[in-house]
Formats: structure tokens, sequence, C-alpha cells
């Protein structure tokens, strides 16, 4: 399969290779043999390999000999009585081709984007990637490629003309009215009443649009090089929006009719400046517009100013809870082992549920299941493996995926004691399993387990990790209906272990289990609409808390917080509908119920009273599945798009959510130990809505795409704690976390370029985050009631992109991110107090640590083209933190002998530089 | 640059990537300064005057601003009402001893030097709570220093026990010279210098320190409503402080839920034990407010404790045996007695006689070699048990 993929890549860009072509002179002579036997023995002389149909030559036996001649003349000579073109392409392959062969299938973009995109019917899929790697004569879009005539060296006419007849693929009617394009869409003709044509084009190379009322778009590359006849069948637009998804159409970022969403394909990550040479989809993501991180070298992502605990993650279905390794310096997930990410931070379709900030939908790379590949990388601290391993070929296959780190190895061989103490290591492995049992049903199981395990005080070990199961099986009824069940189990855990010597050594644990069913189905009209409709269930276990002593000279008593068990189900709807050509809708509804369940005690309060231990009226035991409480509600997702002209689209959208479960966290960045809670009887799930507007722009095809979006978001029921809280083992974490009211707006702007040697892009976020604890209660109560700045509030938020191709196997990129400073509390004075001096904080949030900005940058090499070459290699070399900032990652005050003082902390404040080696077979 | 070779240079840089993340100090840029009334006001359950201390929150690098002229009174809801009367600025002293009964509810009301009144939410006397023992034990620290760990031992009464502890240090210094003479001047001008006993020793010494560091426990998480070696103190074995013979008086007070999450609170703010996580600060409640004015700010703590208390003492021996202890570093200097240098020195205040060493030669060192009670004083403390 892989000789076969060549020979279609090679045909879309022979241009390219006949410039690279150097030819030795050849001596060959045959005697009594065909054509097809001619060039078998062309191969064994001159070590190139030439694919061909045999049936294209007749059995006539030729005699010829040739002394001394290139290549070029040998087989102008041979093929000169067929007609039959040649192209060598990349020396050491030689393509044959008649005049207008028909390739069925065609991959989606140039080298290494082999993957193919997944029969999702969603239009928000199919937007477009956010790097192109092409280079300026190619697209990635699909495109078949078609030669008309046979090239004639003296023929010098500047056009020529194009017959042909369109037809039904399926029934093998004549399509009348089907428009044929150019690429900046100026009609060339359009098909009569008997499906037929006549255009003009002008010699060479043409890119025709072909659209017609009902049947799927599609692009073709025409090479003609003489007057000819070019029949064509279309299919159905059912067959179109799948197809529309394999390769969005140049405007898929304007018809589509949500806005915010977003698609990073992990191929183009690793255009991207590495952090320690590991390259990373998430990176990408969160250089994008209304997405921020929590600081350097944190965890978790503030979306459209929502809290870090908003964000639904999604691997292959499975919901990973911490996504991330060592602090949020490397992705949990094996990048060789992903497809794409899809970015929803909009309208969020319904088929997702339980997060009300975004949705990252991470999917494992989709596989041929034809031959054994594989991808590694060996950069500084970790190593990299994946295998793709067919199983029965052409149907299944499995991929394996491992990666390390191996810091603590290196850790070790140091002479510093301090060092030698400290542990920082981590690991994660995948596997998938994919089968195509028939042309309508696939089977794919995924597995994937991480682990990190770090001390940076030499007295605390914190260990997590995340497993996860997913499989799926997705089945087409017929050509408009495909449905898929998928059931996911996720797991998330971590322990601390304290080991002080002293009698209260501990080993502290975290648990949460999530188990999902769920029925998703995609129904697909030709008239103008879509469906998707299902339904999900999530069943969640938790271990909130436990103790037990590390050691049997400590005295801590095993004690361990109540299992919490709850129960999420689902149901949604929506429908895509085109009410006219320029006009068209999305409206879903998705409605959650959500219960909490026994066996469980819970605390009644004292109403009207603050919410302490002291307060507790009642203590209510429920037995095992007893609901508790009961929430849940409807969910709004609709969005509607108005295209002013084809390139030009208006999109607004509402959306409103329920989130069930809360992060506890008592820091202000997301740190390894956050635990997680779900909604009981005294905490309510929080509630957000959405209004979303954009403006979207492409100009020159695809080349440039720009944007404007803005939102307003409110939220409820958003938790924050009370100042000093401990969430920790706390069986009345209700007493000391608050629910507030969030509030957040902004405006994101982003200009794209896709094309050319340089491409990349550069978004600015004006946005706003705010967030309200009122009380009547002076506990209770922050900032006296008032709105004020959320953790992550950061109004101005540039990140720039930039890629540049100095020839095919160098390139260098930068990235280059500015945000405002996060809001902190500081000290607004000092007081004595029993002997010491301690601090006194202002309001919360009413100060911003220094502003944030990094420059990276890397020079990419891509090993050398060479000829029979089993293996692609690739070298990054990289520098991050190139300005060396020192952009602090936290500001703490310490209080030493009576003095406070201000201390900021920051996990790179050098530039860092790095090499990786990847390669690829 | 020295040479390092490849190896050493990559696992260096690694090094500095993965470990050492960088903490610096750094000026935060003075936001408006906030003028808050802080109120320490901890009644235990020993029958004394009580001292409450009132005082203001004051800019970065000034002194603690003292808060005079205010009234302070203690109530209860039997009826008994305790003045407390300005002893020196901040400090205010019940007029008469007492101690708070169990079972009464007690309320402190301050009135502030510009009029402003606040008052505590009522609080009644905690349960009882006692320290087992104290014990010093020879122990090595996590970074390998070689000292001695005191260690606590209690239990509460309560179910749910929290517990704060301090300690008072007393400990004996020897000076490293003891000369019966000392040398004065006895003319500026023409410079004379004589040699005269001594009328007071200035050989050993007793110092006394109270703790400034938040001790809480809880006992509530450990087994038995117990705590069990808790350290208190750890000293190096080199520190002077356990030189010779050393006392610790460690107290324990029993105190509420709310005591326990204000200390918690300060505590957490000032400590850093952990970089890669962050307590959110923000302004500590307390108990007390102001009484028409809720947004006016206070940092206020009223409590009525019971309290238990043990001391020990130990010599250096009975802890590190005839291992090396402080070793102090003095050395004598000798001079003739017309020297100016003698005298310019002994004028200063800053040197002090030693002996005369050999006969005409006139040996000084630095004050603090000769004179304990530079750092302490001579009278031996009411308390103090030699071996």
């Amino acid at each position: 399969m892989k000789g076969s993929l060549i020979i279609i890549c090679s045909l879309f860009c022979f241009h390219l290779s006949i410039a690279q072509f150097k030819s030795d002179k050849i001596s060959i002579a045959f005697n009594g043999v065909t054509l097809a036997q001619a060039f078998s023995q062309l191969d064994e002389v001159t070590g190139y390999t030439t694919y061909f149909y045999p049936q294209w030559f007749s059995n006539d036996l030729i005699n010829k000999s040739y002394r001394e001649k290139d290549l070029e003349f040998i087989l102008e000579d041979l093929l000169k009585d067929n007609s039959i073109n040649y192209f060598i392409y990349e020396p050491g392959r030689i393509i044959l081709t008649k005049n207008n062969s028909i390739y069925d299938e065609l991959p989606e973009g140039f080298f290494g984007k082999e993957e193919k995109a997944p029969l999702a019917a969603n239009p928000a899929n199919n937007a477009s990637p956010i790097f192109y790697q092409s280079s300026p004569n190619l697209t990635t879009v699909k495109t078949e490629t078609i030669r008309i005539g046979k090239e004639d060296k003296a023929n010098d006419k500047k056009s020529y003309i194009l017959k042909g007849r369109i037809t039904d693929a399926v029934s093998g009617n004549a399509i009348p009215d089907m428009s044929i394009l150019t690429s900046n869409n100026i009609v060339l003709g359009v098909t009569n009443e008997t499906g037929t044509y006549s255009i003009s084009l002008s010699a060479g190379r043409n890119l025709l649009n072909f659209r017609g009322l009902g049947y799927e778009s599609d692009k073709k590359e025409v090479i003609i090089f003489n007057d000819g006849y070019l029949n064509l069948s279309f299919n159905e637009s059912v067959e179109q929006l799948e197809e529309v998804v394999v390769e969005g159409d140049i405007y898929s970022n304007i018809e589509e009719v949500s806005g915010g969403s977003e698609e990073v394909g992990s191929e183009e990550s690793k255009t991207i400046p590495l952090v320690l040479g590991e390259r990373d989809v998430m990176k990408v993501a969160t250089a994008l517009p209304g997405i921020s991180t929590a600081g350097e070298g944190a965890t978790g992502f503030n979306v459209r100013g929502g809290r870090a605990d908003q964000n639904l993650i999604l691997l292959d279905g499975a919901t990973i809870y911490n996504p991330q390794h060592f602090f949020g310096i490397f992705s949990a997930i094996n990048p060789f082992s992903i497809g794409k990410l899809d970015v929803y931070k909009g309208n969020i379709p319904p088929k997702y549920g339980g997060r009300l900030s975004s949705v990252f939908d991470m999917q494992i790379r989709e596989r041929d299941h034809a031959k054994l590949r594989g991808e590694a990388s060996v950069g500084p601290v970790t190593g990299n493996v994946v295998l793709d391993i067919p199983v029965v070929k052409e149907k299944s296959s499995v991929m394996i995926g491992g990666r390390g780190a191996y810091a603590n190895w290196i850790l070790r061989q140091l002479d510093d004691e301090e060092l030698q103490n400290s542990s920082a290591s981590f690991y994660d492995g995948v596997i998938n399993y994919a089968h195509d049992i028939d042309e309508n049903n696939e089977l794919t199981a995924t597995a994937y387990y991480s682990n990190d395990d770090f001390s940076i005080a030499s007295d605390s070990l914190f260990i997590y990790n995340n497993r996860l199961l997913a499989l799926r099986w997705q089945h087409r009824f017929n050509d408009k209906h495909v449905g898929e069940l998928q059931v996911t189990n996720s797991n998330y855990g971590f322990n601390i272990e304290y080991e002080r010597g002293a009698n209260n050594d501990f080993d502290l644990g975290f648990n949460m289990n999530e188990s999902t069913a769920k029925f998703n189905f995609n129904y697909l009209n030709n008239s103008g609409w879509s469906l998707n409709y299902g339904l999900e269930g999530k069943w969640y276990v938790s271990e909130p808390g436990s103790i037990k002593p590390l050691n049997a000279e400590s005295a801590v008593q095993t004690t361990s917080l109540q299992q919490e068990k709850a129960l999420e189900g689902a149901g949604y709807a929506s429908v895509n509908y085109d009410l006219t050509k320029k006009l068209s809708v999305d409206a879903g509804l998705r409605f959650s119920v959500f219960s909490a369940l026994g066996e469980r005690t819970q605390f009644q309060y004292l109403e009207g009273n603050p919410r302490n231990r002291a307060n507790i009226t009642d203590t209510l035991n429920y037995g095992k599945n007893e609901p508790i409480k009961t929430y849940g509600g409807p969910e709004v997702r609709a969005g509607i798009r108005y295209l002013i002209t084809p390139s030009f689209s208006v999109k607004a959208g509402y959306n409103n959510a329920i989130q069930y479960i809360h992060m506890l966290t008592n820091n202000t960045t997301v740190s390894p130990i956050d635990t997680w809670k779900l909604s009981d009887l005294n905490i309510e799930p929080q509630r957000g809505q959405q209004f979303s507007f954009g403006l979207f722009k492409n100009i020159d095809a695809d080349a440039y795409e720009i944007s404007l979006e803005g939102f307003y978001k409110t939220s409820t029921n958003v938790l924050d704690f009370k100042t000093g809280a401990d969430l920790l083992l706390n069986e009345n974490v209700e007493s000391e976390v608050l629910q507030g009211d969030g509030r957040s707006y902004g405006v994101e702007f982003l200009i794209r370029k896709n094309k050319g040697r340089l491409n990349g892009w550069l978004g600015y976020t004006y946005s706003r985050s705010l967030l309200r604890l009122d009380s009547e209660f002076e506990e209770e109560r922050v900032n006296d009631g008032e709105y004020f700045p959320s953790n992550f509030d950061k109004p101005h938020d540039l990140s720039m992109v930039a890629n540049y191709k100095f020839t095919r196997r160098f390139s260098f990129s930068a990235n280059f991110i500015y945000q405002t400073g996060r809001p902190v509390t500081v000290p607004v004075g000092n007081i004595s107090f029993n002997g010491a001096q301690y601090a006194v904080y202002s309001d919360r949030n009413s100060f911003r640590i220094p502003d944030f900005y990094r420059l990276d940058l890397a020079f990419n090499i891509e090993g050398n083209h060479k000829l029979k070459k089993a293996a692609h290699s690739f070298w990054s070399l990289s520098i991050y933190n190139a300005l060396g900032r020192n952009n602090p990652y936290s500001v703490f005050y310490v209080t030493d002998s009576g003095e406070v003082e201000a201390y900021k902390s920051s996990i790179f404040a050098i530039p860092v530089p790095s090499i990786t080696y990847n390669i690829k077979f | 640059m020295p040479n390092y070779t490849l190896k050493e240079l990559i696992l260096l840089l690694i090094a500095l990537v993965m470990v050492n993340s960088c903490t610096e100090p750094f000026e935060i840029e003075t936001t408006e300064f906030e003028n808050i009334l802080v109120i320490d006001a901890s009644i235990t359950d020993e029958f004394k005057q009580h001292e409450i201390y009132l005082s203001r929150s004051f800019s970065s690098g000034e002194e603690t601003s003292q808060v005079s002229g205010a009234r302070v009174t203690v109530r209860s809801d039997s009826g008994d009402n305790y003045e407390f009367t300005e002893r020196k600025p901040g400090l205010y002293v019940s007029a008469i001893p007492f101690s708070p009964s169990r079972g009464i509810m007690y309320t402190l009301t301050v009135t502030d030097e510009n009029g402003a009144s606040y008052s505590s939410s009522p609080v009644t006397l905690t349960n009882t709570s006692e320290i087992e023992e104290i014990k010093a034990n020879r122990f090595t620290d996590l970074s390998g220093t070689d000292g001695v760990q005191i260690t606590v031992d209690g239990f509460s009464d309560a179910n749910t026990g929290y517990l704060r502890y301090d300690y008072e240090e007393t400990y004996r210094i020897d000076s490293w010279f003891n000369p019966q003479d000392s040398l004065v001047v006895t003319s500026q001008t023409p410079p004379v210098l004589e040699v005269v006993k001594k009328e007071s020793s200035q050989k050993t010494c007793y110092i006394t320190e109270r703790s400034n560091t938040i001790l809480l426990a809880e006992t509530s998480s450990l087994s038995e409503n117990k705590v069990v070696d808790l350290p208190v103190n750890f000293i190096e074995r080199r520190a002077r402080k356990v030189a010779i013979r050393y006392s610790i008086l460690v107290r324990q007070y029993a105190i509420s839920s709310t005591s326990y999450e204000f200390y918690e609170t300060l505590k957490k703010f000032s400590s850093s034990d952990n970089l890669f996580s962050q307590i959110q600060p923000g302004l500590i409640a307390g108990n007390i407010q102001n009484d028409t004015d809720p947004n006016i700010k206070v940092i206020g703590l009223f409590e009525t404790v019971s309290v238990s208390e043990k001391r020990i003492f130990f010599g250096f021996k009975d802890i590190f045996g005839n291992d090396i202890s402080y070793l102090g570093s003095c050395e004598r200097e000798g001079f003739l007695l017309n020297d100016p240098v003698l005298f310019d020195r002994i004028n200063s205040g800053r040197y002090l006689f030693v002996a005369e060493d050999p006969p005409g030669v006139i040996n000084i060192a630095p004050e603090q070699c000769i004179d304990c009670t530079l750092l302490g004083s001579t009278k031996i403390p009411e308390f103090w048990i030699e071996e």
C-alpha cells in the first residue's frame, strides 16, 4: 500500500519532481519483448520502479536498442505510439499514466498527511486545519488530478477545449445545471439538459470546482495538454457531506454554522517550536484566541474566561481528567498517536455535555491497516515510539505507542544532593485496535495509561495517573444513516506520599472513575438538512480522599471520605438545516439529568446561617443507590449562519450548559493535586450560558482567513473557596467553598495565512473574566460581594505562530505569546501578631503579576528525500523562551524572622535549547 | 568557561531545566496601604492579670504602631466585667487577676483611640488538654544536620481537639574569658588606663526567648485524640543554645475551631513549603467586627482557652555525649599599657580586659567574649535547675 500511496502522491506533484530529475546515460536493448516486459527490464537496468497497468499495453513485441541515451529519451521513444505519458518522480520512480485515467482514491494531503479524516458528519469538523504544509503550488485538499491529452511539445496553443458529460454516479442519469468554476469562482460553463458541457481552459494546470444542486461539490485538477474529453460522475450530497469532512472545501470555515470551533491536526503541530523536544497538539490549541494557559508550566486552560474545570477533554470519546505531564509542560497524550484535535469554545454541539466552557476532542490517528509503520523520537528528556502493526491486511491493525521521560536517571547522575533526591518522571502508553469488519461496520478499541511522579519538596512525592478504555462500534445503516455505540471508562487518581520522619507520615489518595455509554446517530439528507441525535449515560464513582499511615511509626489513622456516586444521563438532538442557500441554522437541544446516589451521609445546615461545622443541624443517611438529590435541565445549543458572499459570513450562537462536577483547588493555578467533587445535597451544579457572534472572511480562496468573534458568558454556582480553605479530606467541603456568579466577555480576532512559504496565524483576544461571591454573611463574602477579576482574567492575549519554509527540507518557525499578568492578591501592610509579623492582604485579585510573554524558535530539517529511502527523518532544533523572559509561575509571600518578603518563582527563566530527532518509516 | 565534557554539559542543562526552577525575591509595587486595627486577645484559664495587645497594620520597613488610649473590656454573660488598663502603648492588662469559668460566654469590646468600637463574637472556655511528655532526642534532620529535636506528646479532652503550641527557651551561656579584673579609662587627656577589680561577674548568663512560629495540631485525624512526637523545635548541635544547659517550657492551648482556622490561615500565608502550589491569600476574618460599619477592616481574635504546660532541662552531654559543641572564636591580643591602640580600643567600649600575661603585656578581647550580659542576664531564673 505504501507503494501505491507514493504513486498517488507523485501523481499530483510530479511537476516538482521533473525539476529534480538528473539522469544518467543508459544503454539497453529490448529483443522481442512486450512493452510491459520492456519496462521491467528497464527497471532492472536503471534501478527505477515503473508503475503502470499492464493492460494499457498490447502484446505486440518490440525490438529496440539504445546506447548512451538518457532515460527521458528511452521513455519517449517507447511510448511514442501510445497515448501514455510518463513522469519521473523523485529519481527512482517512473509513473505511467493514460491520458485521462481516473484514480478512485487520493490522500488528503502531501507526505506525512496519510491519516484519513474520519467519516464524521458533523459540519463542525470541517474547520480547515490550522497549518498547511503545502508548498506553494500544491493544495492539501484532496484533489483528483486528471490529465487531458498528451503533451506535445511542438504545440504552443495557449488554450484548449474540454468537453464531456457529467452523470450521476449511481443512476447514470445526466446531471444538468452543474457549474464548472475556476478556483476563484469564475464560472466557466454549465452542463445542459443532457449533462454535457464544453469549456475553454488555459494550457497546463487548472483547478476546477464542480458544483451542482444536490450533488457533492468537488474539485478536480485538470492538466490539459490538448483538446479532450472528460466524463465525470458525481454522487448525491449524502456522499458529499461525508466527503466534505474528508477535506473541507476552502470555505468550510465560512459555511460552517457554529462559530468558535477549531481543528488542530497532529502533523501540523510539528512546525510549532517545541519545549524539550516534544511536540504537542494542546500547545497549538492554546495558541488560539480565547484559550489561555494558567501560567508557565501550569496545567489547565482557561477558555473564554471559564474555569479550568470547565473543559471536557476527550481521547477517543473517553474523558481525560488530567491531560498533561509534569506541570503542563508536556501533553499527556502521545503526539504520534493523535490524528487530530477538535476544539469547541463557542457553540458546543449537543452531543457533548457536562462542561461549560469547551470541548477538546482528540482522536487517535486512523490507519490504513496495510503495512508496518513506525515513528520514533529522541529528545533531551523524553523518548517516544509508536508502531502501526497490521493484523489482518487492509482490515485491521493495532497501534502501540509508548513514551517516557528519563529525567530520573539523569537526576541520579548528578552530584548535587538536592537534585539526586528530586524525582520527576512520567510515562504513557497507548494501544489502539481498529478493525474494518465490512464496509458498514467498523470497530475500534483504545486503551491508554499515563503516570507521573515527582517530588519537589524532598519530603513529599506526588503521583498521578490517568487510565482510559474506549470501545467504539460504528455502523452504517444505509448511505444516509450512520450510528455509533461508544463505551468508555476513565480513571484518574493521585497520591501524595508525605515522609518527614515524624509520626504523621501519610499516604493520601484520590480517585475518580467514570464510565460512559453513548449512542450517537447521524442522519444525512440531501435536501439540505441533517440530524444528529443520541443518548448518553454516565456513571461516576469517586473516592474523594483517603489517608493512611505511610509506615509503622506513623500515628495517622486510616480514614477515608465516603465514596461518592452519581448517575448522569442525557438525550440530545440537533438539526442542521439550510433555510436558503445563504441562511443555515443549527438547532440543538440536550436534556441532562444528574442524580447523586447513596450510600452516603450528608449534612444539613441551619438555614439563614453561614455554612460551618457549628451550624450542622442534621446528618442525613442515604441507603445504597438511593437518590440524594437530582438536578437537571434543558441545554440549548443553537447557531445561525448567513452567507453575505460565498467567502464572507456572519454567525450567531446561543449555548447553555450544566456541569455537575467541580474541581476543588485552593491554588490559584491548577496543579496536579486537584480533586474533583460531584454535585450533591449542598453543592449545586454549575450552569452557564454563552452568546456569541462572529464575522468570517476568506481572502483569495482560503489563502487568508480572517475572523472576528465576540462572546458574552454568564455562569452561576461557580465554585470558589474561602480564604485559606482546607479542601483535602474534608467531609464538610461545602463549608469551605463558595458558589458564586461568573461573567465574562470578549472579542477575538484571528488572521491566518494558509498558503505560501510563510504561513501561520496571529490571534488577539480582549476579554474579561469576573466573579462575584456574595452572601449575607461576612465570612462567605469576598470583596464586599462585588464582581472582581477572576484568577485567570487576562484582558490582553496575543499569540503569533509563524512558519517559513526555505526549501522543502528546511523550515523555520516561531511563536510568540503575550498575556496580561493574571490577578493576584497582594499584601497591603504588615501586622504584628503573637510576636511575629505577618502580611495583611488586599481585596482579592486587586493586583496583577508582571505580564507574560515568551518567544520560541525552532529550525526544522527534514531528512533528504533519497532514492529508496526506507525511513523519513526529521530534526528539530528549538529554543524555548528565546528571550529568557522570567515569567512568574507564582507569586507568594513568606514571613521569615518577622520579615514579609515577596517571591516569584518561574519554571523556565532562561532560554532552553533542545534538539530532537524524529524518524518515521 | 570551564571545560565540561559533553555528558556533563547535557546533564547540567537538563538539571537546570528540570529542577532548578527559579525562585527569587521581587519588589511588589506598593499598593494602597490599609490601616487596620489588630487585636490579639487570648485569655487563658490561669488565674492572673491577662494581657491584650492592640496595634495597627504598618507599611513594610516601619515599626509596629501600637494603639494607645483605647478602652478594652471583657464582659461575661454572668454579668462580670473585666476592665483592662493600658500598661504601655499597645499592651492592656486586666485591672484584677481573673480566670474564665467554664460554661460562661465572654465577649470582648474595644473602643479604639478614634472612638470606633469593635466587638467579638461570644466565646466560651475550651475543653482541657494536657501535655503528657516533652522529649528531647538526638536527631538528624533532612538536610543531614545533627542536632536535638524537642517533641511533645499531648492529648485533648474534646473529640475534635484543636491544639496550639508555643514555647519559651531558656539557656545558659558562659563567657569565653572570665577575668576577675577590668581595665578602665581614668583619664582621657592624658590617656590613662587602670586595672581595677570587677564589681560583678559577667561569666554566666541565662537567655530566655519566646517562640514566634505558629505550631498547630489537630487530634481528630490522629489516633486516640492524641498528639505523639509532634516536633516543636530543632536545635543544631553546634548552636550556642545547647552548648551548656538548655530548658524549654512548652505550652499547649486547647483552642476553638475559629482560633484554629485563624492561626492556620496566618500560618499558611507565611510558609512556602511547596513551591508548586499556592494558597489564595485574603483578609483574615477572625471573630471581631466593627460595631457600626462592617466594611471597616479589623483583624482580631478573642479566645478563652485552657492551657497546659511542661518544662524540661538537658545539658549538652545528656544528648550529645562527648561530641563537639559550639565553638566560639575568641582571640586575645596583647599590648603594652602605653600603646595608643590599646587606649583607643578600651575607650571605644567594644574591647575588654582579659589578663596581664606575660607581665607588662595587657591582653584584651572583644566585649562579647567577656561580657555575657550583652546577650542575657546573670540572674538565675527561678525555675532553673542545674544538674
